[in-house]
């Protein structure tokens, strides 16, 4: 769609999510390589980076890690494989609204230049419930009725809105 | 007899005469299947995805979402087997004006 919108002369900016289980696929890798042959300055892509996917690999003993099983990216320099690709690299506190727009901000504003945008957004899976926060299994968990009193609670939703 | 790959080739040339919308994506067998003749009667319609068969179908439902009318070139035996999950999902699903 960037791609379009380029050879369009078309001025609208493409914004992407991606996860960090999903990053594993490899067709975003091929994605990742061929948008800065074409310099899509006017696609952004956010990396969800929340550090488990749905089941994963058992952490070490001792190993320490916001999750409760091992990071997709253990110890892998992301920003520095992208920025190699041709990417534009932004880090940011995913739930920090004070970091997010000014990210998004910034990309649109690029949107002439001939990198793409990757937005790394640091973030905990389940964040701001004390029993779903840092646990790989609510990826792909639905929440009882009585959980979902306690989540609303916690999040501080009016119950009706469950 | 005329060739297959020439047949390819020549009418992806005739549909590029036909329609200023159309496009050609490559992924990398461009001098094989005969879509070098696309590219040389078109070249800025003719957009090379290297040797990325997923991801240029995925690019083509882009392209086609903008109005364009991509078509997307490569061996038989590459784009059936390994872009059938992209074919499905991202084409067939949007009813994307892919070819």
């Amino acid at each position: 769609m960037a791609l379009g919108a380029r050879l369009r002369g078309e001025k609208f900016h493409t914004f992407v999510m991606i996860g960090d289980g999903e990053l594993q696929e490899g067709m975003i890798w091929e994605a990742l390589d061929v948008a800065p042959r074409y310099k899509l300055g006017n696609l952004t892509a956010i990396l969800d980076w929340n550090g488990l996917q749905q089941f994963g690999w058992v952490l070490a003993i001792n190993e320490e890690h916001r999750g409760d099983r091992k990071d997709p990216w253990p110890g892998i320099d992301l920003r520095g494989i992208f920025e190699r690709l041709g990417w534009r690299c932004l880090e940011i506190n995913g739930h920090d609204f004070s970091q997010i727009i000014p990210a998004l901000e910034s990309s649109k504003a690029s949107g002439d230049s001939d990198q793409p945008t990757m937005i790394i957004a640091h973030t905990v899976k389940g964040k701001g419930v004390r029993f779903t926060e840092g646990k790989h299994e609510w990826h792909s968990k639905v929440a009882t009725k009585e959980e979902l009193k306690i989540i609303a609670e916690e999040l501080g939703i009016q119950e009706a809105l469950v | 007899m005329k060739a297959m790959r020439d047949v390819w080739g020549d009418t992806l040339v005739e549909l590029g005469n036909s329609n200023p919308n159309v496009l050609v994506l490559d992924a990398d067998l461009a001098n094989s299947t005969k879509a070098d003749k696309f590219a040389k009667a078109h070249p800025e319609r003719f957009l090379q995805m290297g040797i990325a068969e997923q991801n240029f179908v995925g690019a083509a439902v882009g392209l086609a979402s903008v109005g364009y009318i991509p078509w997307l070139s490569s061996f038989a035996v590459f784009f059936t087997h390994r872009a059938l999950d992209p074919i499905r999902m991202l084409v067939a699903q949007t009813h994307a004006n892919v070819s």
